[in-house]
């Protein structure tokens, strides 16, 4: 139960490939955020960063507040699920999902002895002899008249020293000058924030508060292992969740596919994580069972009710899924935003055509105005753009220019016979889905199109017909359209945020 | 048909006439039998050469009537009066405590360096790794020996000589063991990176992940590098030797027991004794084998699968 905030994260193997590119994201407390790209993109080498197995070459992670850049995994109270399972094969389905808990320690309440007693009132009493000499010493650096003449004689050397840069021609004279800018601004720094003895006073008097605070109540936090009872609680309640009761005692390699991931979230689950991460979790399982996990992980997630960040290559499982989605490329953010943003207003072509399945179909042709209406003419067809997107490119006041038309599969309608608006089309290959057709189509110069219709709408005769080499007229409607800039690839219909540069 | 007619049929409808001589037909049972019989008896005169030094030694271990060589094997008089002897009117207890302990703890130590050190290399990446990885590589390439006068001179120097052999000869044999780190290395690399992650994830430290998820499950190796690293001080001769320096305390069961034939009067008066020692010194050895030979085995060969 935490936020996670990434600032400007990079990963950079061996000085040269660059696996991830200044990443920025914020993830809300108990969000489910999904990292959805092609393989290579650097989903999954961002979530290990998360997790602490990988190094972070640059920018902060955050969880809960607080940087997590140089802890250990086990120092960054994280879970993970991971695409294996990477269950120990040594251990029994028990020991395995116990295995976090008997890691961990608990803090807890222990009465103080006497003798304690006395201790912490010694360190209490030199505490505060500490306190009093950093005070002084503070106070007399807040002279602040002092402090401002200062600050005022360094900003007067900085612009000089800047005007002498501007008029500088020779570089080696440039470099000195550059050097001595460098050391004014150290020094300014020095001057704004007296922080060593501040700091110290802080750390001090926190200490002392502690100790008088275990002074009042007469108990001390102690870190101690969890004892057996507790565990077996929490480990048969977990299992009891995941239904693998009646394998608790098994060895991982006697169980099948699912049985073992229902283990390797139950390992990630049993202890109170700030940030469940899996990795391509359902990606060894087979096609049905991984249906069935997805709809539990789902459920699950409403009683685990922690934050996820959820990693995978698989669009499908990315929409239904996620509260947000973030659709990665090449180490580069492509879009974040919820399924239905991502599915409706694709930022670039790269995401229309990856969210979808299967995917958008994008043809170059040109958009034009006549009056406040706007047209396009794919493959000599005129279909006026209509409704909201209408609406939208107006507001933008998008001119005319030659584009790349995006529209999905399901949104092309088949019309019987020719109409200015229609495009000819000759299929190719028809993919019976047993709900809906797929049908492959070429148009008269040879661009594929594919199109998914449903098989309900259409006659038994009207199904027998549609084998290769029949003609098919396509159209759509002006609602379904996603307009491309020909050059950036970007949508014509949303505001770019802006991107970092490569 | 019957098998010699089918043999002509084959030769006859190829296009090659090649003749098919006739073959006498064996069947598939008889044959094995021979070639098991050959076999067998290979193997039996093979266990004889090797077994007879062995039979010998605890045949003559146990004879009574004389002490010196004789031109028999078999004893004319049983008795275990050797064996009483060697325990009692001997240093060889004295020995026999020396050698255990330089054994245990050399594999004691020998085995958490190693171990550490093939875990190092096996997961962590650092700089100057593959090139350490060469560099021990190449070191281990040069024998030991070269280094036994000037390690003398350095053991002498810390008095860790003569009666104080004991942890002189821990040092040595303990010393360097990290280069002994190939083949557990080549066996944590076939256990996969994610359980090292996922440990590390749940909690654990590295020296946590080792010993509660790698060590378990690389039991053989383990084994195996306790059993060498046991091994070697067991057997040791050459370095034992120079280091007790004819030093009676010093010394450990197999230069003991060398110094007790090693005069044409002690060959006479110890012989038999001599092999009786033999023979207790190999007693924990053969043991140790009987009952941990499958891991060795899979020790070996599993270490072997990825190099």
């Amino acid at each position: 139960m935490a936020t996670v905030e990434l600032t400007h994260v990079k990963k950079v193997y061996t000085g040269k490939v660059i696996a991830v590119h200044d990443f920025n994201l914020f993830i809300k407390d108990k969000e489910f955020v999904v990292f959805v790209g092609p393989s290579g993109c650097g989903k999954s080498t961002t979530l290990r960063m998360v997790a602490g197995l990988e190094d972070i070459s640059d920018g902060t992670v955050k969880i809960d507040g607080q940087v997590v850049n140089d802890l250990q995994p086990k120092d960054r109270f994280v879970s993970m699920v991971f695409q294996n399972y990477a269950l120990y094969p040594h251990l029994t389905v028990f020991d395995n999902i116990a295995f976090p808990l008997r890691l961990m320690k608990q803090a807890v309440k222990v009465p103080l002895t006497d003798k304690e007693k006395v201790k912490i009132k010694a360190s209490v009493a030199k505490l505060e002899k500490n306190i009093a000499i950093l005070t002084n010493k503070i106070e007399l650096q807040h002279v602040v008249a002092k402090r401002q003449e200062a600050l005022a004689y360094l900003d007067e050397q900085k612009r000089a020293v800047v005007k002498q840069l501007a008029a500088e021609n020779d570089p080696k004279a440039k470099a000195k000058l550059e050097k001595k800018l460098e050391d004014l601004e150290y020094d300014r720094l020095k001057a704004v924030y007296p922080i060593d003895a501040e700091r110290r006073l802080k750390t001090a008097t926190d200490e002392r508060k502690a100790l008088a605070a275990e002074l009042a109540s007469g108990e001390k936090a102690e870190r101690r292992k969890m004892s057996n009872d507790q565990i077996f609680e929490k480990v048969t309640a977990a299992a009891k969740t995941l239904g693998i009761t009646d394998y608790l005692a098994r060895k991982p390699r006697a169980l099948s596919g699912g049985q073992r991931q229902r283990v390797a979230i139950g390992r990630a689950m049993v202890k109170d994580c700030k940030v469940l991460l899996m990795d391509e979790p359902l990606s060894n399982l087979d096609a049905k069972l991984r249906n069935q996990m997805r709809a539990e992980i789902i459920l699950l997630r409403k009683k685990i009710d922690t934050t996820f960040i959820y990693v995978t290559h698989d669009q499908t499982e990315a929409m239904t899924l996620g509260d947000r989605i973030v659709v990665m490329k090449d180490g580069l953010i492509m879009q974040v935003g919820t399924p239905q943003q991502v599915f409706d207003y694709p930022e670039n072509l790269f995401v229309a055509e990856f969210i979808g399945a299967p995917k958008m179909n994008t043809f170059k042709c040109a958009l034009t105005k006549e009056g406040a209406k706007y047209f396009v003419n794919p493959f000599g067809a005129k279909i006026e753009v209509t409704g909201e997107k209408s609406l939208t490119l107006a507001k933008r006041k998008v001119e005319a220019q030659e584009i790349i038309l995006g529209v999905r599969p399901e949104h092309i309608e088949i019309v019987q016979e020719a109409a200015p608006n229609a495009i000819h089309t000759t299929l190719q290959v028809n993919e019976m889905m047993g709900s809906e057709f797929h049908l492959h189509l070429l148009t008269d110069d040879g661009t594929p199109i594919i199109v998914r219709t449903p098989t309900i709408q259409l006659s038994d005769k009207q199904k027998a017909e549609l084998v290769y080499g029949k003609s098919v007229y396509l159209t759509f409607g002006g609602q379904a359209m996603h307009f491309f800039d020909a050059k950036t690839a970007f949508s014509l219909l949303v505001d770019q945020p802006e991107k970092p540069k490569k | 048909m019957n098998p010699e007619k089918e043999a002509v049929v084959v030769a006859e409808t190829q296009a090659d006439p090649i003749v098919l001589p006739p073959r006498r037909h064996v069947g598939m049972r008889t044959k094995n039998r021979i070639g098991n019989t050959l076999i067998y008896i290979l193997l039996i005169l093979m266990s004889i050469v090797w077994l007879f030094p062995f039979v010998c030694i605890i045949l003559q271990s146990f004879r009574i009537e004389s002490t010196m060589m004789t031109g028999y094997i078999i004893p004319k008089e049983w008795g275990f009066d050797n064996y009483v002897n060697l325990f009692t009117t001997t240093n060889f207890p004295r020995w026999l405590l020396n050698t255990l302990i330089i054994s245990l703890a050399t594999a004691v130590l020998q085995s958490v360096m190693i171990l550490c050190m093939s875990y190092t290399l096996s997961r962590l990446r650092f700089n100057g790794r593959t090139f350490l990885m060469r560099f021990m590589l190449v070191l281990g390439m040069f024998p030991g020996m070269l280094t036994m006068i000037i390690l003398y001179r350095v053991l002498a120097d810390m008095n860790m000589t003569q009666q104080n052999s004991i942890p002189g000869l821990i040092l040595v044999y303990v010393a360097s063991s990290g280069m002994g780190y190939y083949i557990s290395k080549g066996f944590f690399d076939t256990i996969p990176k994610s359980l090292d992650e996922a440990a590390r994830v749940d909690g654990a430290t590295r020296a946590q992940v080792l010993f509660k998820v790698i060590l378990p499950l690389s039991k053989p190796i383990v084994i195996y590098t306790i059993l060498t690293a046991f091994m070697g001080p067991w057997g040791d001769f050459v370095f034992a030797a120079y280091v007790a320096f004819n030093n009676r305390e010093g010394m450990n069961v197999a230069v003991g027991l060398q110094s007790m034939i090693n005069t044409p009067s002690g060959i006479n008066a110890n012989y038999t004794m001599f092999c009786a020692g033999g023979v207790v010194v190999a007693i924990p050895i053969t043991l140790l084998f009987l009952f941990l030979q499958k891991y060795y085995v899979e020790g070996v060969t599993g270490g072997a699968v990825k190099g």
